[in-house]
């Protein structure tokens, strides 16, 4: 084994390789051994790669959120200038100031505000007008502020159930299957992406890939998918809900995921209603 | 006062003075190294998918791709850093693969002419490579447990014996007689390898 560590790491000298790669090529059992090797090797790469794909996409958000705030600010700051630089001459322009009017009372009453311009209206005016949007939503995974307090509260009540009932993905999905069954969930992640970038409509792929983010702990992420398949798939209902609350949670929309879980509480046939009622349980204590 | 979380710098490459220290944490698999790097190249991988002509999602698959034969070449020591930029390094295997994936799909970016040595060499490494790891995973699946956690936990986890005996992760209480258990997975495993190897005449 230390042999083939050598070999793998290219630590090998001029001499000692070709020496190798003759009795590798003549003894299978030394094949197998390299086979194991490599195997084994690519799959913790690829597992590292997955998460630090996660970590980078978090941070992406996140500078996008703060390009947004900045192209805010600055668009702020320029409308304050003109504002500052036109209303100050238009006061004190050479026309003969005019007589005092008397205005009807009903001028004077405030005025609906306007809506907020799509392209520099501020992002918290663009979050308030879209309460059911989750791109900007926070990202949990490595984000600074996710305290152990949080983490505790998750680890109490996480319950993420695979396979769904009466399962049945294709041919070309039962890999990532398996790696989900498995719980090999960075694996399963970059298999998922290969599949979707060919079947980015399929609905078991998507809630696959949902599921597999959910368990990577990225809420934000696994809600996207999660969302809107109730429609195209009604007998998954139960199955996202309670799936679409983990995330909520993960996301940090404590209300909204508190009002899922009511709602799976109050079904007595519902197949995640004692999951419900004790994540309400933990929820309603923690207040 | 601390600053506000939208005020500080977005970036993963904050942890990382220079290319070196990135150089050094990427030989460690660091993941925050490897967000770096990708961080670094996305928009050039981008750039190079688009000028062969392939569609813009493939860019996160060709970059992670990149990446796992980055770190490879890392550690068998065919890259070795001399003051060059890491990411340009990165951004060449991406150019390769892309252009793989062009000629595989029978386009004929201008960019293939260029190409000194056959631009599959990377791909076909990469292919070789993951059809060994799907071997092995099936191979694991066949051992079942304990052997197949025994394995998985230290060798693609990376979980140090130390941890799994105070996690509780195995049956096993000591270091030794998981080390005992590993060493005897492992010979179990390359055992299955070589019946596999031979049952399907590869």
């Amino acid at each position: 084994m230390e042999e083939l560590d050598k070999y793998l790491s290219g630590q090998m000298s001029d001499e000692e390789r070709p020496a190798f790669e003759k009795r590798l090529a003549e003894q299978p059992d030394l094949q197998a051994a390299l086979l194991v090797r490599e195997g084994l090797q690519q799959w913790r790469i690829e597992r590292s790669v997955a998460a630090a794909a996660q970590l980078r996409k978090g941070y992406e958000r996140r500078a996008r959120r703060q390009r947004r705030v900045w192209s805010g600010l600055a668009a702020a700051c320029v409308l304050g200038a003109l504002a500052w630089w036109y209303f100050p001459k238009s006061t004190n322009s050479a026309l003969p100031p005019s007589p005092p009017v008397e205005l009807p009372a009903d001028s004077i009453a405030p005025q609906p505000p306007a809506p907020p311009s799509p392209s520099s209206g501020p992002v918290i005016a663009e979050r308030q007008a879209s309460p059911g949007s989750f791109s900007p939503a926070p990202n949990v995974r490595g984000s600074e502020n996710e305290a152990a307090a949080s983490q505790a509260l998750l680890d109490q009540l996480w319950y993420g159930a695979y396979p769904p009932a009466s399962w049945q993905p294709d041919e070309e999905l039962a890999p990532a299957d398996t790696l989900l069954r498995q719980r090999s969930f960075a694996r399963a992640y970059v298999r998922l992406q290969r599949l979707e970038m060919r079947r980015p409509d399929n609905d078991t792929l998507r809630l696959m890939k949902g599921y597999c983010l959910l368990e990577m702990r990225e809420g934000a992420e696994a809600l996207r998918y999660l969302e809107n398949l109730e429609a195209r798939q009604p007998e998954w209902k139960a199955y996202l809900q309670w799936h679409r609350g983990l995330a909520r949670l993960l996301n940090g929309e404590q209300a909204a995921a508190v009002q899922e879980f009511r709602v799976i509480a109050a079904q007595a046939g519902h197949p995640f209603a004692a999951q419900a009622r004790k994540a309400l349980g933990v929820l309603e204590k923690r207040k | 006062m601390s600053r506000p979380k939208w005020f500080s710098d977005a970036s993963p490459c904050r942890r990382f003075a220079d290319d070196e220290q990135l150089v050094q944490a990427l030989r460690q698999w660091d993941n925050e190294a490897i967000a770096c790097l990708q961080w670094n190249c996305h928009s050039a991988v981008k750039s190079i998918v688009r000028r062969c002509g392939l569609p813009d999602e493939r860019t996160e698959e060709i970059l992670n791709s990149a990446t796992m034969v980055f770190l490879q070449k890392t550690a068998e020591g065919a890259y070795q850093y001399q003051g060059q930029s890491p990411g340009a390094y990165l951004v060449e295997i991406a150019r390769r693969l892309s252009l793989a994936e062009a000629r595989k799909q029978g386009r004929n970016p201008a960019d293939l002419d260029s190409v000194p040595e056959p631009a599959d060499a990377d791909a076909a490494w990469l292919n070789r490579r993951q059809e060994a790891a799907e071997t092995v995973q099936f191979l694991l699946d066949r051992l079942g447990s304990p052997c197949a956690e025994v394995i998985r936990l230290h060798h693609i986890e990376g979980y140090a014996d130390e941890e799994v005996i105070r996690l509780g992760l195995t049956p096993y209480s000591t270091i030794a007689s998981l080390k005992v258990k590993r060493s005897d997975c492992m010979k179990k495993l390359v055992q299955s390898a070589l019946q596999w190897k031979n049952s399907t005449n590869i």
